[in-house]
């Protein structure tokens, strides 16, 4: 067997059928040189190969526009399924708030009066609040971290870190991405991107921590996220900023389902 | 001449006829369009070169039509029905496009 770049070259200059220049050797030999002889079965032949030719080309057409309608209509179909939906969220969310803020108005309507009821709505404010259900606005601390240019050293577990430290240094209300974080919220990897509950956050992280912002800072340093991505701003270069900003607002969260514990049977 | 206006016709009939091609074949239609382009290319070529044959024209279609699809289901069922597909098309474009600029080269001389 010859080299793979004989073979190669042999492929290439090879373009005309060998076939082609034998039947005219075959031609010269008997006789009948010059121009291909038009006898009956070679025009029949002629015939027959090309329409079989065109009607492959026909046929493939044919079937190619018979298919792009169906895939072409499934797609647009598709679509206006997607628009649907989403008008559908976007009608939904605006009932959501609208609702809320006439519950808030009840509530408040309902308890104010006594010194019952208002000890009550007090901690529904707080519960409000812990779990992330209401918009909050307050002073804070804004905590940027992105990778350093073509690295990937930050990943889900160390921005778990972070957003612990940050919850233990006494922050009321913590977004990450822009994503409100209430107590059950998870912050995970799929692949490459970083899910904060669920929805994709892309760097640079930004994280927003509403409380004290001198108090927050002082004891952030002290914790073990601190040190961890001081480490990695040494090590790797990964950018990690801190800073104390006047009036922070966090939007309202999707707070989780309230589940309620029942007895099970009569035991 | 007659070949072309056979051509013409085999076109005008497929398109007319529309049959419903079976969903089995439909994989291999694209691979017997480009053998036939090669085919077609081939013959014209042939043609100028003053060496056409119908004979060797209908054999060599059709015997590239039943090798490509052919080559395409024996790696259907070896799973890499895909990647052979690629190579008849590159293999079959390659004398396509050598056959054109040939036949380039004998329309315009260049």
């Amino acid at each position: 067997m010859a080299d793979p770049a004989e073979l190669l070259r042999r492929l290439l200059p090879d373009l005309l059928d060998p076939g082609y220049a034998r039947a005219a050797a075959r031609r010269q030999q008997s006789g009948r040189a010059g121009e291909p002889a038009h006898g009956r079965t070679e025009v029949l032949a002629l015939v027959l190969g090309a329409l079989l030719v065109g009607l492959v080309f026909g046929v493939a057409a044919a079937d190619a526009a018979a298919r792009a309608p169906g895939a072409e209509q499934a797609r647009r179909g598709l679509v206006d399924e997607v628009q649907d939906a989403r008008r559908r969220t976007d009608e939904l969310s605006a009932t959501a708030g609208e609702r809320e803020a006439r519950l808030q108005q009840a509530q408040r309507q309902a308890l104010a009066g006594s010194s019952q009821g208002a000890a009550m709505l007090d901690t529904v404010r707080r519960l409000e609040l812990a779990t992330g259900a209401v918009a909050v606005t307050g002073p804070g601390l804004r905590i940027t971290v992105a990778d350093a240019d073509g690295e990937r050293t930050v990943l889900d577990r160390d921005l778990q870190v972070l957003v612990n430290g940050v919850w233990s240094c006494g922050a009321e209300a913590v977004a990450l991405g822009g994503v409100r974080l209430n107590p059950r919220a998870t912050v995970r990897q799929a692949g490459g991107a970083v899910l904060v509950d669920n929805r994709p956050v892309a760097q640079p992280y930004v994280l927003e921590a509403i409380g004290d912002p001198a108090a927050m800072h002082t004891r952030l340093v002290d914790t073990e996220a601190y040190g961890r991505f001081a480490t990695f701003t040494q090590v790797y270069g990964t950018r990690f900023t801190v800073e104390p900003v006047r009036s922070l607002t966090l939007a309202a969260g999707s707070p989780a389902e309230p589940e309620l514990a029942k007895k099970e049977g009569g035991r | 001449m007659i070949g072309i206006v056979a051509l013409v016709l085999g076109v005008l009939l497929g398109l007319w006829l529309d049959p419903a091609v079976p969903a089995w074949v439909q994989p291999y239609l694209p691979i017997a369009v480009v053998a036939a382009l090669d085919a077609v290319f081939g013959g014209v070529r042939a043609r100028l070169d003053g060496i056409f044959d119908a004979k060797v024209f209908v054999v060599s279609f059709v015997s590239n039509v039943v090798v490509a699809a052919l080559i395409v289901l024996l790696g259907d069922e070896l799973g890499v029905g895909a990647q052979l597909s690629t190579a008849v098309v590159v293999v079959l474009g390659i004398r396509i496009f050598g056959n054109a600029a040939a036949i380039r080269r004998h329309m315009f001389g260049a």
